[in-house]
C-alpha cells in the first residue's frame, strides 16, 4: 500500500519541530548532524512543492 | 233612416273591431305637431299633412329617438276609437323619416346624452388585446359578417367567437341587439369583448343604431364594446357610446386581432433583444471571472513568494545550527568507538580514535 504523500503544511510542521529542537539548549552533536540533514531534505521537498504548485497555476492560466 | 242602428258604445265596439281586423297596425308618415310629454310619462301629439291631422297617444318608453314639432316621422300605431276621447292612434313605434330629420333627431339626442356624460372619453375602457373570446352581435346573412370573419380568421384564427344572430335593420333590430347585449353580459362564461357590426346603408337603414335605448345599453355594458357600422362619414350614437369604434367591420377585425406575421416578427425582435442581453451578461460574467482568476493567481503567487522567503529564512537559520559549519573553522570531532569524546580524561595512551573534519574523517592513536 503506497504511503500517502505528505502535504506542504505537514512537511512545514515537521521542519518547525526540527528548528524548535535546534533552538532547545540540550543539543547532541550526532543528533544535530542527523536532524540537520533531515531539515535540509525537508526544505528541498518544500521548495519542490512550491515549484510544482507554481507550474500548475501557470498551466491553468494558459488554458484560461 | 235605413240600415243598422247602433248605440254609441256598440258603434265604438264595431268600429274598433272592423278597423282592428282590417288594419291592426298602420304605418303613417306625417309631420309632428303639438308634441308634448305629460307627467314625464305620457306622450301626446298630432300627425298631419296638408289636409288632415290625427291625434296620437303613447308612452315615453316607446320613444327611442328624439321627436319634436315639425319633424317628419314614420309612425307605427294601432288605430282606436275611444269611448270618450274619440279617435286616436295608439303609438307602437316612431322613427324620424328622411335624412334631414334623422340628422336632427341625432343632434338632439347627441346633445342630451353628451350632457349626461355618456360619450365621455373618461368612460372608455381599453380592450384586451387580443381577446381570447368575443361576443359578436350581427346578422350572419350580412356581408359585414363575412368580411369581419374573413379578416379575423386570416389575422388571428385562435380567437373564439360567440355569435348572437340578430336583425340589424328595421323596427325590431334595436330590441334584438339590446337583448343580445344582455345575453353576453349575463352569460356565466363571459366573453372579453362585445363586437357589434353592420355594413353600410342609408340613414334609414342604420336608424337602429341611433336608438336611445340601444345607445344606453352599449354604454352600460359591463363587457367592453367595439362597434363598427359600415359608414365612414357619419357617426351613430351606438358607435359613440362604445368603448372603441371602427370605421368598417373589417377595420373592427383589424383592431382586435393582431396579424400573425406581425406577432411572429415581434417575437423574433424580442428574442433578438433577449439574446443581446444574454451575451452582454455572459461577457460581463466572463470578464468578472477573468478578473477573479487573475486576482486568484496574483494571491497565489504572493503566497508562494511568502513561503519561499520563509524557507530561505529557515535555511539561513538552519545553517547557523549546522554542526559541520563549526568544523570549517578548524575544529574536529573526536570519537572513540561510537561515542563522542568530550574530555581528554576519556582517553588514554594507545586508544584508537576517529577524527571528523568538515571535509572527511581520519583514524588516529593517542600517543600520550
Amino acid at each position: 500500500m503506497a504511503t500517502k504523500e505528505k502535504t506542504y503544511t505537514e512537511l512545514k510542521n515537521e521542519l518547525d519541530e526540527l528548528l524548535d529542537w535546534f533552538e532547545s539548549s540540550d543539543v547532541d552533536v550526532d543528533e544535530a548532524l542527523k536532524k540537520y540533514d533531515e531539515a535540509a531534505k525537508l526544505i528541498t521537498e518544500l521548495e519542490k512543492k512550491l515549484a510544482d504548485a507554481e507550474l500548475v497555476v501557470k498551466k491553468l492560466a494558459k488554458k484560461a | 233612416m235605413e240600415g243598422l242602428i247602433f248605440s254609441p258604445t256598440d258603434f265604438v265596439a264595431v268600429f274598433n273591431q272592423t278597423v282592428g281586423s282590417a288594419y291592426p297596425l298602420v304605418v303613417i308618415e306625417g309631420e309632428v305637431s303639438n308634441f308634448r310629454i305629460a307627467k314625464g310619462r305620457w306622450v301626446y301629439f298630432d300627425i298631419k299633412d296638408e289636409y288632415s291631422s290625427l291625434r296620437v297617444f303613447g308612452t315615453v318608453f316607446q320613444l327611442k329617438h328624439a321627436i319634436e314639432d315639425g319633424m317628419l316621422v314614420r309612425l307605427n300605431a294601432r288605430p282606436e276609437l275611444h269611448p270618450q276621447y274619440n279617435f286616436s292612434l295608439q303609438m307602437v313605434d316612431i322613427v324620424p323619416s328622411g335624412e334631414g330629420n334623422i340628422k336632427k333627431s341625432f343632434d338632439i339626442l347627441f346633445a342630451k346624452l353628451t350632457l349626461e356624460g355618456l360619450f365621455d372619453p373618461s368612460r372608455k375602457r381599453s380592450l384586451p388585446y387580443p381577446p381570447s373570446k368575443i361576443g359578436l352581435i350581427t346578422s350572419n346573412e350580412a356581408a359585414a359578417y363575412g368580411d369581419f370573419i374573413k379578416v379575423l380568421t386570416a389575422r388571428w384564427p385562435l380567437m373564439g367567437i360567440d355569435l348572437a344572430n340578430v336583425r340589424v335593420q328595421g323596427n325590431q333590430a334595436a330590441a334584438e341587439i339590446i337583448a343580445a347585449l344582455h345575453y353576453f353580459n349575463l352569460k356565466p362564461e363571459p366573453v372579453e369583448v362585445i363586437v357589434i357590426i353592420r355594413g353600410g346603408g342609408s340613414a334609414e337603414d342604420l336608424l337602429a343604431f341611433q336608438d336611445e335605448h340601444l345607445t344606453r345599453a352599449i354604454a352600460e355594458s359591463r363587457i367592453p364594446t367595439l362597434v363598427a357600422i359600415g359608414h365612414e362619414r357619419d357617426e351613430s350614437l351606438a358607435e359613440l357610446a362604445a368603448d372603441l369604434r371602427a370605421s368598417t367591420p373589417s377595420n373592427a377585425a383589424e383592431l382586435i386581432a393582431p396579424a400573425r406575421g406581425e406577432v411572429l416578427e415581434n417575437y423574433k425582435e424580442r428574442l433578438l433583444r433577449c439574446s443581446t442581453v444574454i451575451s452582454s451578461l455572459v461577457s460581463t460574467r466572463y470578464a468578472d471571472l477573468r478578473e477573479s482568476d487573475q486576482s486568484l493567481r496574483a494571491s497565489f503567487k504572493q503566497l508562494i513568494l511568502i513561503e519561499r522567503r520563509d524557507l530561505r529564512r529557515i535555511s539561513e537559520l538552519l545553517a547557523a545550527f549546522n554542526p559541520k559549519a563549526i568544523l570549517t573553522r578548524g575544529y574536529a570531532l573526536v570519537r572513540s568507538g561510537d561515542s563522542l569524546v568530550r574530555s581528554a580524561k576519556q582517553m588514554k595512551t594507545g586508544d584508537e580514535i576517529k577524527l571528523t573534519f568538515h571535509d572527511g574523517e581520519r583514524q588516529a592513536s593517542v600517543i600520550g
